[in-house]
């Protein structure tokens, strides 16, 4: 199991789209993946656990992922996060 | 109804939140959305399995149907809205909340469906964050599809003798389906700019009004209504004088994409010839379409900033010259003026600080001279760029308050060319060097500034709050940010004088710009030319073709006359009147 704390960097924040985008690339793996944020934990391959959390720009979560390409998710996961949501075209 | 019945109605105006520009006049067509009725009781064990595979199998027939209608939708703002509705309908945490209100509560799918969503829904609605109320919606009204597909009835939205929807609220998937069905424009009760649907509205180019308050009581199936997207105003009942501004506007207005490529396929000049020049205020590459498609004279406002969300490019001069080199690539030969990061420095991780007025504070070329690596990153990508086009690529520095910080960026642009050329890059060596004129020190000492420079732009957008002291993020006084102020026109006037006087342009690219009878009024100044969202292009571009430049000057004369806001609004309608 890998834990890492990483920072909502987009002005509009978790919202649908970014909550979508997340949610997606998340699911590609077979790793279990949860946030917790401020004492809440959710599944973050629940695209509507997602949305409850209401991160705004500059929310902090931790991500935790757990299985046997958890590295992989992780890094992943964090660029995306990192890259604002933003769709390299 | 008889017409004279109809006539004897009293106007009713409505101020509504603005969400897709344009104006629209037609029959009402009332929407109305029920919550569907759900049996409430418990069913027998055995009857529970069967329940199940019911949720089951209208989750996986609805998710084939928005797959379908994903394939379909072309444009991209609806597409990134369906897939987060076909992620919702996904949703693991959501299925299974349902299988165990119908396994261990023995509930029917349908009500077992509304629990699980009221859950999630109530959540929502107590966050307290605008953009997320506007999302409850979307939820809402996958609830009603799933409940509706375990049921037997469907009811497609379709239009029937009306054609402006109003509606309580309305969801993505219904205004992506209006959109392609003869509807002229939706007023929508709730909500605000926000919402999915005002998004799409703004995207696929439908007039629309939201958060229109109280419109669903007042509204009769059937009656007339128009609307302004622009200003968010709706009108149940329209007196003859609304009617008639209506038409005149609409005369002008334009609503089909086709009327638009058609105004801005023609050459840009006043009626009796002479040449204007409309430019485009671009962010992403994305952009870059509508800026084709609307014919702008390049790129009057390159916003770099986005180079700095996207941590791949930032930290890389590679990746940074490739995003202004696809910008000058895809704006054939036409200029494009790269404005440098105009932001604070807490944007890059680098340094974090808080200020208490950062918009009178560390940033734009202030920032940018005290880390110097990020400006010379900057400005070596922007070199390099040039290279590659020559004589297109134009420097554009914000938030200049003084000569010094020119010529130490000037010091700066002089090394970072020879250590270049040194390189063996090719560097076109007469980059044309702007500033913004936003500062107002800066407008009042115009001339001092002249002759270090060789274009000015004026921001609208900050030289009016630092103008008129109104932080234009404050709600409280919102009411008293208004570009078009009388201060504003004399102060640029005072600019256009200067810069004529020391043979430079002016260009304005702030949203003065893309109102089209201000924009008139700017041409009448002597602004040499305008840079906008390339979106205004053809509403802008369609008054100016309709004016001679006799008719500019006397706009601006009057203009410059007015001692107040309303005065200057009741010049604009007078003048708009008398052209036709």
């Amino acid at each position: 199991m890998i834990k890492k704390k990483v920072t909502i960097v987009n002005e509009s924040g978790l919202h649908a789209r970014p909550a979508a985008a997340l949610v997606k690339c998340s699911s590609g793996f077979k790793s279990d993946f949860f946030i917790h944020m401020y004492g809440y934990q959710i599944n973050g391959k629940s695209i509507l656990g997602v949305l409850t959390l209401a991160a705004e720009q500059g929310a902090e979560l931790e991500l935790e992922l757990d299985g046997p390409d958890e590295k992989e998710a992780m890094k992943a996961i964090t660029t995306l996060i990192g890259n604002g949501f933003k769709i390299e075209d | 109804m008889s017409t004279s019945e109809a006539s004897q109605k009293d106007e009713i105006l409505i101020q509504g939140v603005p969400a897709s520009p344009g104006v629209a006049m037609g029959q009402a067509f009332v929407y109305t959305k029920k919550l569907p009725e759900v049996e409430t009781d418990r069913i027998g064990k055995h009857l529970v399995s069967d329940e199940v595979t019911a949720f089951h199998s209208a989750r996986a027939k609805l998710r084939s149907e928005w797959k379908k209608l994903l394939e379909k939708e072309e444009d991209s703002q609806s597409q990134a809205i369906i897939s987060a509705q076909i992620e919702i309908i996904g949703d693991p945490d959501l299925a299974s909340q349902i299988e165990e209100f119908i396994k261990d509560k023995q509930h029917r799918a349908q009500h077992a469906i509304m629990k699980a969503f009221k859950q999630y829904i109530d959540r929502l609605a107590d966050s307290g964050t605008a953009v997320l109320a506007d999302r409850l919606i979307d939820l809402s009204d996958i609830r009603d599809q799933l409940v509706e597909a375990i049921g037997s009835e469907r009811p497609l939205l379709a239009s029937k003798n009306g054609d402006i929807l109003v509606a309580a609220e309305i969801s993505p998937r219904e205004v992506i389906q209006l959109s392609h069905q003869n509807i002229k424009g939706f007023v929508m009760e709730q909500g605000g700019s926000t919402s999915h649907a005002a998004i799409i509205a703004r995207s696929v180019g439908i007039p629309a009004v939201v958060g229109a308050k109280g419109i669903m009581e007042k509204i009769e199936e059937e009656a007339t209504i128009c609307l302004d997207g622009q200003l968010g105003l709706v009108s149940l009942h329209p007196s003859a004088h609304t009617r008639k501004r209506v038409k005149e506007r609409r005369a002008r207005e334009t609503h089909t994409l086709e009327e638009q490529l058609k105004i801005c396929s023609k050459r840009s000049a006043t009626k009796d010839g002479n040449p204007f020049v409309l430019r485009a205020n671009v962010e992403f590459v994305e952009e870059l379409d509508n800026v084709r498609q609307f014919n702008a004279e390049g790129v009057g406002l390159l916003r770099t900033e986005s180079v700095y969300l996207n941590h791949e490019q930032f930290g890389s001069t590679k990746k940074q010259a490739a995003f202004y080199d696809k910008v000058l690539t895809r704006t054939d030969s036409a200029p494009v003026v790269i404005r440098l990061f105009d932001v604070g420095g807490d944007k890059f991780q680098a340094v974090k600080v808080t200020e208490n007025n950062p918009f009178l504070g560390w940033r734009g070329i202030r920032m940018l001279l005290d880390e110097r690596d990020i400006l010379r990153e900057q400005l070596r990508a922007v070199l390099i760029t040039s290279g590659k086009h020559l004589g297109r690529v134009k420097l554009l520095v914000p938030m200049v308050g003084n000569l010094k910080e020119i010529r130490a960026l000037k010091q700066e642009i002089q090394n970072c060319r020879e250590q270049l050329l040194e390189e063996g890059y090719e560097v076109d060596d007469d980059i044309a060097l702007g500033i913004m004129v936003e500062i107002p020190s800066v407008a009042i000492q115009a001339e001092h500034f002249a002759g270090e420079v060789d274009f000015f732009s004026i921001g609208t957008n900050d030289l009016t709050q630092y103008i008129l002291a109104v932080d234009r993020g404050n709600a409280l006084i919102s009411k008293l940010y208004n570009q078009a102020h009388p201060a504003m026109w004399n102060l640029i006037n005072y600019i256009t004088d200067v810069a004529e006087e020391n043979n430079i342009p002016v260009d304005v690219c702030g949203e003065l710009a893309a109102h089209p009878a201000a924009a008139a009024c700017l041409l009448g100044l002597g602004v040499s030319s305008l840079s906008m969202s390339p979106i205004n292009i053809p509403s802008v571009k369609q008054l100016l073709l309709d004016c001679t430049r006799h008719d500019l000057q006397r706009l601006a004369t009057d203009v410059l006359a007015s001692k107040d806001v309303d005065e200057i609004n009741a010049v604009f309608s007078n003048w708009k009147d008398r052209l036709q």
